[in-house]
């Protein structure tokens, strides 16, 4: 039988219908929200990002060497993420995928020194963010630095490179440039091109002795404390001037919080651990004749032969994450004694880890082992008195859902991520599966051809590399649980475990491509 | 004074072009290697940004090495250096942008060869440098025929050069479009 609807009935009909409507959606959002967050002002963050740090090497998480004592001290009322992953393998797509809440195969900046898609410019964590944060960010990276400039419209403060640094060797700094990526672009293409030749045929020349002259005073004065020179934020082979101390980003970085109006969010991503590994005096020689790693065979991307020399390597960098860890226990003691952790949350991660095994060192390579994507999470989630560790794996991407929900701000569609377990927010029940992608060669836009996908689905890892000549269509899977040194490769066709990760990982290959 | 111990505008200017030249070239060279590496991750607006700022830089560069090349005129006897400007300013600047080329392959020297950075090996690098310099110029002088060569091949270089100085001068005016724009913006 039908009934047909009079025009009044038609109208109460609506009005009642969009009442329940949005008291549905208010209850929903409440339910969102925390009670405490709505009684008070949404907390600050910070998220202190150690470049290239990778888990593999950090004590908290088991390794050998002490090299985290402060950071081990301090997680016992903190959340310890122990199986957390990267976005990418290196600055550009690992710390893109931190800021954007999605994958390097959505957010594009895969290209070393790229920039994310245009839609990213105004959809990030500094832009999510409700209005009332105060948005402050300093980088020592370079590549970071390129990211942060193209969501600087919504960082309220973004220190220079050579704000904090004892000496700048950047030209374009000191001149009024409104293009300043641009232009940085060509100032490292001309005098400071670490990949490649320089452009300028002589003053590039000139720029060089200057910046080695300078490199060499300042490590002069400086001696004492760094023999083996100033950590500096040149990452490749040129000889750097751009030094700093860790020390004086930490003092900046405590100065700052104290001034600053609440609530805020800073971003602060310094380079150490990161090559070069110049640590302070104390920490030199510090693992020497102690705990050596187990020798790997040279992977097809690295180098024969080079066993004993990333070993020195690795005992230099794992020297260098411990002065890091003492800064950072410095920074906690001045949070504790002001007693900013109430109201802060603060998250400690990297952008990405370090490869010092299998011939291959750094991350400036297609793979994605451990030591290259594992990378460490510890949150301290406001006035958290107790510890907490979570094993499922987590990634990157799941940290801006759970810091814009800590903010009180709605999470908007599209996120790659969910909210992290054991954060006391809305976390998702659902089952994470994990990707790091890395595409260095591939196009922006295009598709990627030629690229390295990680997927980590509970104790397995798939890694899949194509495009590479000699090193195509090649599979590896891990059982994660009873070989974390990723040794034996378990990969066959015919295994019910690697079929379905494969599987898994066609899919969602075929739906981003 | 200063007539008298400096080159003519006209002098001037025809160095500056020859002088622009090697250094435009190596910078084109330099800017095309990177091509491949910024098509995969930049905006063809940005890429012409990055192109012209190096241009200009160029320009700014060889400009440089002009002012170099004036005060030596100054500096050095007229009947040595100034007399004959234009060759031999021509010539201490493209020998010089090919002597320092090695510099740029360093790495790949110090494979092979890896004395090249000891300071006996500089200094022999600076000396034959200067030998030829001298050598070239004696010759000249010696056989008037060699030096016209040289001048009606400078006159060729500088009239490449002058379309290096056209894209410097779009260049210029490009830089100072995407500062405004993205200044307005």
């Amino acid at each position: 039988m039908s009934h047909h609807l009079s025009r009044r009935e038609f109208l109460k009909t609506l009005g009642v219908s969009s009442l329940a409507l949005s008291g549905l959606i208010k209850s929903s959002q409440m339910t969102l929200q925390d009670d405490q967050l709505t009684s008070q002002k949404p907390p600050n963050i910070l998220l202190l990002v150690f470049d290239a740090l990778s888990a593999q090497d950090v004590s908290l998480y088991g390794f050998p060497r002490q090299t985290t004592p402060n950071l081990d001290q301090a997680s016992r009322r903190a959340t310890v993420y122990h199986r957390h992953y990267s976005g990418g393998n290196f600055t550009t797509s690992g710390t893109a995928s931190l800021l954007t809440g999605v994958y390097p195969w959505t957010h594009r900046a895969i290209n070393l020194q790229g920039q994310t898609t245009d839609h990213f410019t105004d959809y990030n964590l500094f832009s999510l963010l409700p209005e009332e944060y105060y948005c402050f960010a300093y980088t020592h990276n370079t590549l970071a630095y390129i990211l942060l400039e193209q969501f600087r419209g919504h960082i309220e403060e973004l220190l220079k490179i050579s704000d904090l640094a004892l000496y700048s060797d950047i030209l374009v700094d000191k001149l009024p440039l409104a293009d300043y990526t641009t232009a940085l672009e060509a100032e490292l293409l001309l005098l400071k091109n670490d990949f490649s030749i320089n452009s300028s045929l002589f003053l590039s020349k000139l720029d060089q002795s200057r910046r080695l002259r300078k490199s060499i005073q300042l490590n002069q004065v400086y001696r004492q404390e760094f023999p083996r020179g100033l950590p500096n934020c040149r990452t490749g082979e040129q000889p750097g001037a751009l030094c700093f101390t860790l020390e004086s980003t930490i003092n900046w970085l405590q100065n700052k919080i104290k001034q600053q109006t609440q609530p805020f969010f800073g971003y602060v991503h310094v380079l150490p651990p990161h090559a070069p590994y110049n640590t302070r005096k104390e920490f030199v020689g510090r693992f020497n004749g102690g705990w050596e790693p187990p020798v790997k065979p040279a992977h097809f991307f690295g180098e024969e032969n080079r066993a004993k020399t990333l070993s020195r390597q690795r005992r230099q960098y794992d020297e260098t994450i411990a002065y890091v860890d003492s800064e950072f226990g410095r920074l906690l003691s001045f949070l504790d004694q002001n007693q900013f952790l109430q109201n802060t949350c603060l998250v400690v991660t990297s952008d990405h880890g370090e490869m010092l095994e299998r011939g291959i060192s750094g991350h400036n390579n297609p793979v994605l082992y451990e030591p290259i994507i594992h990378t460490p999470l510890v949150v301290f989630y406001p006035g958290q008195d107790q510890h907490q560790d979570i094993y499922e794996p987590t990634s990157a991407v799941d940290v801006l859902p759970t810091l814009l929900q800590f903010a009180g701000a709605s999470l908007p569609g599209g996120l790659e991520g969910q909210v992290l377990p054991g954060s006391h927010q809305n976390a998702s029940s659902e089952k994470n599966n994990v990707y790091v992608v890395e595409a260095k060669s591939s196009p922006k836009q295009g598709p990627l051809k030629k690229a390295t996908f990680s997927l980590v689905q509970e104790r397995y890892k798939l890694i899949y590399y194509t495009g590479y000549p000699g090193f195509d269509e090649v599979y590896e899977m891990y059982d994660l649980q009873n070989d974390p040194e990723e040794m034996d490769n378990i990969y066959s066709p015919t295994n019910a475990s690697a079929k379905n990760l494969k599987d898994q990982l066609d899919a969602k290959l075929a739906q981003i491509r | 004074l200063i007539k008298r111990r400096f080159p003519t505008g006209n002098q001037i200017f025809t160095v500056f072009l020859t002088i622009l030249f090697p250094i435009t070239f190596w910078s084109v060279l330099n800017f095309s290697r990177e091509l491949p590496s910024y098509l995969l991750r930049m905006k063809i607006w940005e890429i012409v940004g990055v192109f012209s700022y190096t241009q200009v830089f160029a320009c700014f560069e060889s400009l440089l090495f002009l002012v170099v090349l004036i005060l030596i005129a100054g500096l050095l006897p007229q009947q040595v250096f100034l007399k004959y400007f234009i060759t031999q300013a021509t010539l201490i600047g493209l020998l010089a942008s090919i002597w320092i080329i090695p510099l740029h392959y360093k790495d790949q020297i110090l494979a092979i060869y890896p004395k090249f950075e000891n300071s006996w090996t500089k200094a022999s690098w600076l000396g034959i440098f200067i030998v030829l310099v001298i050598g070239i110029s004696f010759l000249f002088r010696r056989y008037s025929g060699l030096e016209k060569a040289f001048r009606t091949f400078i006159d060729k270089l500088a009239v490449v050069s002058m379309l290096y100085l056209i894209v410097d001068f779009t260049s210029l005016f490009i830089i100072l479009a995407r500062n405004l724009i993205i200044a307005l913006s």
